[in-house]
């Protein structure tokens, strides 16, 4: 966790941070499900599997090298695999 | 059909444009790449200044600078295509208009940041970025920088066309939408970028030299192609001794080509090949670059490799082969790069040397042991193409 905040101060001291969050465990999870009009409700995880998202970064990278540089010191603070996935520019048309 | 240009047999007046479309299609994407920072704008502005060149060239005549042309006259078009589409063409093209209008065409010598200046080893470096498959690499790789057509590429790969042009298409829409940076990339990250874009061009080598179907010109094209991107990059960047070393090792293995397949189209091995048919100018070259890269003193699995092709090339008939010295090269290239494949072939030199009984205690070992020996006491030979002791890095290095 030292080492997961450490990442976090640099990403902030470097305006790059934008949003950090981690997730409870999966069987803390609830799925909703439209359909035929109706919203069911289940327990989770959706989908059931061994490998689940424990948490999260936002950031602002000007290409994917930055933001790779900013996931490799994450994975080494966290000691899991980082998936890094860029985010829909919503003020493209 | 030959993979040499976009037009399979030109017109004789068209002969210059296909010169120049393989000489300079590379080199005007990658400058129309980085000018209005996307690479399917890039592709259509090259397209539509060949296109143009193919109508002029044959009644105006070849400019005194075809590349400056191709280039301006891409840029021009693009331009005026942006600002005709308008809004219609959306944020991305109006951005990468803005971006045209301030960036030079020519090359950019102001950014500093990186080593090289050349907008096509930026390029190299985005069409082998480590987020992209490996098959997406080489594709991008022939298409963008090798200005194969995708058809040509398919053929070579023998993959349905439609395959390849998806593949493509997904491959250019990663690097838009995951910001793969045309850059080459700092130094910190260089060596391990740099071994990616020498795996792309090694793999597209080796499809053609030892692919066992595909016709054996489009095999031939394939070698040759990845020997071209090699001399470019080895132009590019003179700095780096693996670059020149697997120069080396491509041009070495390909001047064996003529003796490597026999009357009836089979394969002969390095020890039956008629040595006579071997091409002489590529074993100087390869074996130019080789002793460049022993000067360094920075020995590479590449440069070392290069060093085992030399040696063979160097001996006039197999059973003059000095093996002891390839021995101590396959212990150098198992320090560096070990592999089950290098730790066999060195077994089969240290049965030239010390006699079967040595080698297969080593291959029995292979599976259990790590591969340990230190290569000492071997004889002076005629000519050296190993390291010096002195310039080798030591095994904890």
């Amino acid at each position: 966790m030292r080492d997961i905040d450490a990442v976090d101060r640099e990403l902030r001291a470097a305006g790059a941070w934008v949003f950090t969050g981690g997730l409870h465990a999966p069987d803390t999870a609830t799925v909703l499900r439209a359909s035929d009009g109706d919203v069911l409700v289940t327990d989770g995880p959706y989908p059931e599997g061994k490998e689940h998202v424990g948490g999260f970064w936002i950031i602002q990278a000007a290409d994917l090298d930055e933001a790779l540089a900013w996931a490799r010191k994450a994975t080494v603070a966290c000691t899991l695999p980082v998936e890094v996935r860029p985010m829909v520019d919503m003020t493209e048309s | 059909m030959p993979i040499s240009g976009p037009v399979a047999r030109a017109p004789a007046e068209l002969a210059d444009v296909e010169r120049a479309f393989r000489a300079e299609y590379g080199r005007a994407v990658a400058v129309l790449a980085r000018v209005f920072g996307d690479i399917d704008i890039a592709e259509d502005a090259v397209q539509d200044a060949f296109a143009e060149a193919a109508r002029r060239w044959p009644q105006a005549g070849q400019p005194p600078r075809p590349a400056g042309w191709i280039i301006t006259t891409a840029r021009n078009r693009a331009v005026d295509r942006l600002r005709r589409e308008g809004a219609r063409a959306g944020k991305h093209a109006q951005a990468a208009l803005l971006r045209a209008q301030e960036e030079p065409a020519e090359a950019n010598e102001a950014e500093g940041k990186s080593p090289v200046q050349d907008d096509r080893l930026r390029l190299i470096f985005t069409c082998c970025h480590p987020a992209l498959g490996s098959a997406a690499r080489v594709a991008l790789t022939l298409r963008l920088l090798g200005g194969l057509t995708t058809a040509e590429i398919a053929h070579a790969f023998l993959v349905p066309e439609a395959t390849m042009a998806q593949r493509l298409v997904r491959a250019k829409a990663k690097i838009r939408d995951a910001g793969i940076p045309y850059r080459v990339p700092a130094e910190a990250d260089l060596p391990g970028r740099l071994a990616g874009v020498l795996a792309v061009l090694y793999l597209i080598f080796n499809e053609g030299y030892t692919a066992s179907s595909g016709d054996r010109l489009a095999r031939a094209d394939r070698c040759a192609e990845a020997i071209r991107l090699g001399r470019l990059l080895a132009r590019l960047m003179p700095d780096e001794p693996e670059v020149s070393g697997l120069l080396a090792l491509m041009l070495l293995t390909e001047s064996r080509r003529a003796a490597r397949t026999g009357a009836d189209g089979a394969l002969v091995l390095l020890a039956g090949q008629d040595r006579s048919r071997w091409d002489r100018s590529l074993i100087a070259e390869g074996q130019a670059l080789v002793r460049q890269c022993q000067r360094r003193g920075q020995p590479g699995p590449y440069q070392i490799q290069a060093a085992i092709n030399a040696v063979h090339s160097d001996s006039p008939t197999a059973a003059a082969t000095d093996w002891d010295q390839i021995l101590v090269l396959y212990d150098q290239l198992l320090i560096v790069a070990p592999s089950p494949v290098a730790a066999l072939n060195r077994a089969v030199a240290l049965a030239e040397v010390d006699g079967p009984g040595a080698a297969l205690t080593v291959v029995d070992g292979l599976a259990s042991a790590p591969l340990d020996r230190p290569g000492q006491g071997t004889r002076p030979s005629a000519r050296t193409w190993r390291w010096r002791r002195s310039t080798w890095p030591s095994r904890a290095a």
